[in-house]
């Protein structure tokens, strides 16, 4: 195991993990960064990254997707971590909300994609235990149904009405209140 | 949205993704669960889960205003928030329903998904639960006959989210002012199934003002008076009355409610304006304090056109973050939303004695919320 001192803990921080991606791309990431998602940071833990991780239900387009969020989302998690006495309380606040701010604007502009990739950066969140991304990715699908009829959410995202005639009736005759 | 290039299939999400997408639907408005669990087998299984029900109430926590009960001239009605709502007003339809003179019964409180109804003909209070249409009748209170008094109907387990307390047991909390100057109030017990030793406390001049919906915070009651401008705080836990002072200057026409933060809030009119208050203690130490917290200049809001100066606090939906107010005394109502600011104007509703929130969870195909809808509709 390796032993306590600067250089070693300096050697941590920098220490960098290969992604493969279902089509062999590789990704090269901090720790820190990988380990958002609790299925890698269990492999670091197991010691079973040596040679690479291989992501064989991830290509290489949504990797790098998922690795852009996990970047700027580590780089918060540090920032909450490293800045505590250095700021006065007020200037603390200041500084952490225009942070979030811009974590905000990132999370808009990431989800602005097509619904396909939508649906595959929300199946590698949920490979990949990234529970920030999980819940970014559902909670777009969610909203988008907002206000829409039946009909409307099928064909948004392709769904096929396996309901018979008799089950859609017994429904609608529940939720009749929501169509008046 | 833009649907120019279709790419791709769309790639087909695991049942557990669904679920983590349909927990997500957001609660504010009842009619999208139930478009959705018209989409497919799959969507409909998981929405009618009991799980599924259960954790989308843990996530939401705060269920969404479905509407308010108020008591008119000509009885108790329900008045439905949303554009479509799970329980419409046949439901309410107290004389279809359980052959209850609904012009006969005035609602005193609404809370954790119960209402407290009292009936004027028989003097005697209900415990109605509008999600299984089951009611409770108490027995009377130690200290009838009652003139002016207030209620709350709550959930009697300690600890509750109430996500999922329908049909369990509940308190009564009644406080009465007496003739010799002081507040009495004590406690039903639905386990118990009778009302608990009377506690009292020496009020002054003090007068109950029943037309207003009483607070709760943690395990204090709060009731507001009229005349000295105070309010009675009633601890359950330890039986005991205490009174505390309103801030400078407001009467009884304030409501009490709690507020997102746990404190006592107040909201009250002056000078046109919505004044929002909160009771804090500093956590440091010291004495509890009003604090105002927000002021809304009410004549400046979307859809108020006309002069406020004689507005009045008339209800709350705690959580929701839904205030309503009177304009004009009882001529005009208006439900206005905090968070947003958005102000909707209830030209349908007539005459106000109180209004009181309906908030509830509901899954569409879920056995708990059951509520058999009478046969004939509009």
């Amino acid at each position: 195991m390796a032993s306590a001192g600067s250089g070693d803990e300096k050697a941590a921080a920098a220490a960098m993990i290969t992604l493969i991606s279902s089509d062999n791309e590789k990704f090269e990431v901090t720790e820190a960064t990988a380990t958002l998602s609790q299925t890698i940071r269990h492999m670091i833990e197991d010691g079973c990254t040596d040679g690479g991780v291989p992501l064989p239900n991830v290509t290489s387009k949504i990797l790098a997707r998922v690795i852009e969020y996990c970047k700027k989302h580590a780089t918060a998690a540090a920032g909450e971590e490293g800045s505590s006495s250095s700021f006065s309380d007020a200037a603390f606040l200041e500084v952490d909300r225009a942070f979030l701010e811009e974590l905000e604007e990132f999370d808009d502009a990431f989800l602005e994609v097509d619904r396909a990739t939508l649906f595959d950066l929300i199946l590698a969140a949920n490979y990949l235990d990234i529970k920030g991304l999980l819940n970014l990715t559902c909670q777009k699908v969610a909203d988008s149904v907002k206000g829409k009829t039946p009909e409307q959410i099928r064909e948004m995202y392709n769904i096929v009405n396996d309901l018979t005639p008799e089950e859609e009736a017994e429904i609608r005759r529940e939720t009749q209140w929501a169509f008046e | 949205m833009e649907q120019a290039v279709q790419p791709r299939t769309m790639p087909e999400l695991i049942d557990d993704v669904i679920w983590q997408i349909l927990v997500r639907i957001p609660p504010d408005e009842s009619a999208y669960l139930a478009a959705a669990s018209l989409v497919c087998k799959l969507w409909r299984r998981i929405i009618s889960d009991p799980g599924f029900a259960r954790r989308y109430r843990e996530l939401h926590r705060t269920p969404p205003l479905l509407g308010f009960l108020h008591n008119t001239e000509s009885g108790l009605l329900f008045f439905p928030t949303p554009a479509a709502c799970p329980f419409p007003q046949l439901a309410f339809d107290f004389r279809r329903r359980w052959a209850l003179d609904y012009r006969r019964l005035r609602a005193l409180d609404c809370r954790h998904g119960r209402v407290l109804l009292r009936q004027s003909d028989k003097r005697n209070f209900l415990v109605w639960d509008p999600i299984t249409g089951d009611h409770k009748e108490l027995p009377n209170p130690p200290h009838s006959p009652l003139l002016l008094y207030s209620a709350m109907v709550l959930c009697a387990v300690a600890g509750c989210d109430h996500g999922d307390c329908i049909g369990g047991p509940f308190l009564v909390v009644l406080v009465a002012s007496c003739s010799s100057g002081s507040a009495r109030g004590c406690v039903y017990s639905s386990e118990a199934r009778a009302w608990g030793t009377p506690a009292s406390l020496h009020s002054g001049n003090g007068q109950l003002v029943n037309v207003k919906r009483p607070a709760l915070v943690g395990d204090d009651a709060y009731f507001i008076m009229c005349h000295d401008a105070k309010i009675l705080r009633y601890n359950l836990d330890k039986n005991r009355f205490s009174a505390i002072d309103l801030p400078d200057g407001y009467s009884w026409t304030v409501d009490v409610m709690p507020t997102d933060d746990g404190w006592l809030g107040l909201a009250g009119i002056r000078d046109s304006n919505l004044c929002l208050w909160s009771r804090e203690v500093n956590p440091k130490g010291g004495v509890a304090r009003w604090v105002q917290r927000r002021v809304i200049q009410l004549e400046k809001l979307p859809s108020i056109n006309i002069s406020c100066k004689r507005a009045s606090v008339v209800g709350f939906a705690e959580g929701a973050g839904v205030i309503f107010v009177t304009i004009n005394t009882s001529s005009t109502f208006f439900m206005i939303e905090l968070k947003s600011g958005r102000v909707r104007e209830l030209s349908e509703v007539a005459g106000f004695f109180r209004f009181l929130p309906f908030m509830s969870f509901y899954n569409p195909g879920s056995a708990s919320n059951v509520l058999p809808l009478p046969a004939e509709r509009k």
